[in-house]
């Protein structure tokens, strides 16, 4: 024992010079220090990081960059709690918009104010999060849904003019045609065929993922949404609300040319789906592009999602957000404006995962080049489907502006199960849950 | 002596200031927290009784649903695990070749990771190519939408919690193993057959261990948490939406900490009650030299 003392003792002085060693050495390289938090993929994580390092480089700001790939708002929320907040990271809109109220986050109007480099009227009119007169945030990017189709899939049906010019749409029948077109069992008919089999399908039509996202797309091309034109007038449970969700349901049960989700549970990813012909055609969000890109094998093009009433387009973001216990706001907003900058983090948008936040970007020809010349990720439509229509004829997502929106969807998403396993429709399951969902409809944040 | 109780303090001061800090003071952080509006964020402030109305008064549709569903969970993996464990200890108490190797493939599952284990059954339990499905088509017999069905859901998870009955099993075989061989032997000479024995031997003189894993299989069983939130999501629409995947969503997916840390306190006094009432209804449980 008493040989050991002065050992262990050695240990812990050795120990406590190694922990300072690396503090000393960072205390004299800057004096502003960020930490930055973010999701994404691994493909994400190198870009951003190199965006950091260019950041570094220009501004001699050091970042620590904190990748949060799951349970992101979960992990904030315990930074919060422990007085450890990042001083600048992402932020789904309904949270932002809950930490705004509570402090925790910055005014972003004071940094427009106070950084001639950018106005508000340089981004997309939605992609700034408003409250009163405040901002809460600022999208990154922004984000709209399309159908993705093989070529393979499309050719072998002997359909072509696929509509990417909103003006050309299917309409809802004539989409529905198509797929059943598309749809084909292991016998090899279609589904136009009187002797069909639904019960083994080789190629669905149409998948779709069954989340608030894809339906807001498909309320506003009919017309409606969660809270139409950020009203106080809810659009859910009228007529033209539920027709969306039954004319998906429809398209499981009736014309049997999509999957159930439990069908779709035993599908690969959407781009493999497409490519090994699980799918001919993909709802999603543009992101997807990202995916598709770098598979080979496939061979893949854009349409126009179909018309109802309308044609309108649905954009969402996440934002970018800095929080009140950072000591360098100025700073942390420069990093933001960085990282979102087609300049910077080219990669971000022409390799299909990002579109721009700021307007120039959707009317500029040499702008647009940037990030949205023909490419894997950009194919030929792509400008029609989904640039254009930012600039002409789109509205924001409801996340940013309809209050509950997380605890309305809770509600609504889970009592649609029962319509997508055929046992409900979508009238008698929004009537049931409609006392549950009216103390949570209180209108548009604005 | 005086000096070896203070080490002994001291060895043990680490345990002691754990359980004060890391244990103790969360705990009764969380029951004072649950008469506020706390959510994290905000500055928080008392509001009596209203979490625990809230949930209460059903203005909350999922309060009941979930501990709807966890006391049907309960109920069912229960005696289910109880049951197979049981039959699985005597199984493996018997002496046969390789018996080693049997006791440790059994326990084995139970060191997997629950979510590896999660993911390994959303692949068996795929109705349209998961394994199961596929021997059950192979022997005509009707299918099963498994976890994908509102009726089959909870069922299928408490056949799943049969995979990792090793811990279970373990205190059965060693409890099996402290029987007296004599009490067999006297059976023998009085002429008892192995269903005598198993009735009048095995389970009564197993019936402390049967009891001390029924009120850990309770405890457990009430907090449930991992399939649920790894293989359904609490679907579908909500049938398996287990009280501890409804507490953590409404601690951070919806941000009410204080609602949640209700719901904490509301859980731990049904598990308390029920406790009790185990124990009070333990007269069946034999131990030695007491007075029956």
């Amino acid at each position: 024992m008493k040989l050991r003392r002065p050992i262990l003792g050695l240990l812990l002085v050795a120990l406590m010079v190694a922990a300072a060693v690396p503090a000393v050495v960072f205390a004299q390289k800057s004096d502003i220090k960020l930490t930055f938090t973010y999701w994404g993929s691994t493909y994400e994580k190198a870009v951003i990081e190199a965006a950091i390092k260019s950041f570094t480089e220009k501004t001699g700001i050091e970042v620590e960059p904190m990748i949060i790939p799951t349970d992101y708002e979960t992990k904030l929320l315990t930074m919060i709690a422990a007085n450890d907040a990042p001083d600048v990271g992402y932020l789904g809109p309904p949270t932002a918009y809950k930490w705004f109220r509570d402090g925790h986050l910055v005014d972003i109007k004071e940094l427009f104010e106070s950084d001639p480099s950018v106005k508000e009227e340089d981004f997309i009119d939605g992609a700034i999060f408003r409250y009163g007169d405040s901002i809460v945030g600022v999208m990154n990017n922004l984000e709209s849904f399309a159908i993705f189709y093989s070529k393979a899939a499309f050719e072998e049906a002997g359909i072509d003019n696929v509509p990417t010019k909103p003006e050309d749409a299917w309409t809802w029948d004539e989409f529905v045609e198509i797929a059943k077109r598309l749809t084909i069992d292991r016998s090899g008919r279609n589904a136009l065929d009187p002797n069909f089999d639904p019960k083994s399908i080789r190629q669905y039509g149409v998948y779709m993922n069954l989340w608030s996202g894809p339906f807001e797309a498909l309320l506003l091309r009919n017309g409606t949404q969660y809270f139409p034109g950020m009203s106080d007038e809810t659009g859910i449970g009228t007529p033209a609300f539920n027709e969306v969700f039954q004319k998906i349901a429809d398209l499981m049960h009736v014309h049997h040319v999509m999957p159930t989700p439990t069908a779709a549970q035993s599908m690969p990813a959407p781009a493999v789906s497409l490519q090994s012909r699980r799918y001919a055609m993909v709802i999603d969000g543009q992101w997807v592009c990202n995916d598709f890109a770098p598979i080979e094998e496939l061979e893949y093009g854009i349409a126009q999602l179909p018309k109802m009433t309308s044609t309108t387009a649905v954009y969402s973001g996440a934002l970018g957000v800095i929080f009140s216990s950072s000591k360098h706001p100025e700073a942390a907003w420069q990093l933001l404006q960085h990282i979102t900058s087609v300049e910077e983090s080219t990669e971000l948008f022409r390799d299909g995962l990002w579109m721009p936040n700021k307007k120039a970007y959707y009317v500029d020809e040499d702008k647009i080049a940037l990030w949205a010349s023909e490419s894997r990720a950009r194919v030929p439509g792509y400008r029609d489907v989904l640039v254009d229509p930012i600039v002409y004829d789109s509205e924001v997502t409801g996340e940013v502006y309809v209050k509950n929106f997380g605890d309305i969807n809770n509600i609504l998403f889970p009592a649609l199960d029962q319509v997508w396993a055929g046992k409900k429709t979508v009238d008698q399951v929004i009537t049931e849950i409609m006392p549950q969902l009216e103390p949570l409809l209180e209108g548009s944040i604005r | 002596m005086r000096k070896e109780e203070a080490y002994g303090y001291l060895m043990a001061a680490p345990a002691i200031l754990g359980f004060f800090i890391f244990t103790l003071g969360p705990l009764l952080a969380s029951l004072w927290l649950s008469f506020t509006d706390y959510s994290v964020t905000n500055v928080y402030k008392f509001v009596g009784l209203a979490n625990y109305k809230r949930l209460f008064s059903g203005a909350d549709p999922f309060f009941y649903k979930s501990l709807g569903v966890t006391l049907y969970y309960v109920a069912l993996s229960v005696p289910i695990t109880i049951v197979s464990s049981f039959l699985m200890a005597l199984l493996l108490k018997q002496k046969f070749k390789g018996r080693g190797l049997v006791r440790v493939i059994v326990t084995m599952p139970s060191i997997v990771p629950a979510v590896a284990v999660a993911t390994i059954f959303l692949w068996l339990l795929n109705p349209d190519i998961g394994l199961f499905n596929e021997i059950l088509r192979a022997l005509h017999l009707p299918t099963s939408q498994f976890i994908y069905s509102e009726t089959t859901v909870v069922p299928t998870l408490a056949m799943m919690n049969i995979w990792t009955m090793g811990s279970t099993m373990l205190i059965f075989l060693a409890g099996l193993e402290n029987i007296p061989e004599q009490y067999y032997e006297a059976a023998d000479v009085d002429g008892g057959g192995p269903i005598y024995k198993l009735f009048h031997i095995t389970i009564p003189m197993m019936s402390p261990t049967i009891f001390f894993n029924l009120i850990m299989g309770l405890i457990n069983g009430f907090q449930t948490f991992t399939q649920a939130y790894i293989m359904t999501e609490g679907g579908p629409n909500n049938a398996s939406l287990f009280y501890s995947v409804y507490l953590y969503r409404e601690a951070f997916t919806n941000q009410r900490m204080a609602v949640a840390c209700a719901l904490a306190w509301v859980l731990f006094v049904i598990v308390l009650l029920l406790t009790l009432v185990v124990f009070r209804t333990s007269g069946w449980v034999y131990y030695e030299g007491d007075r029956q």
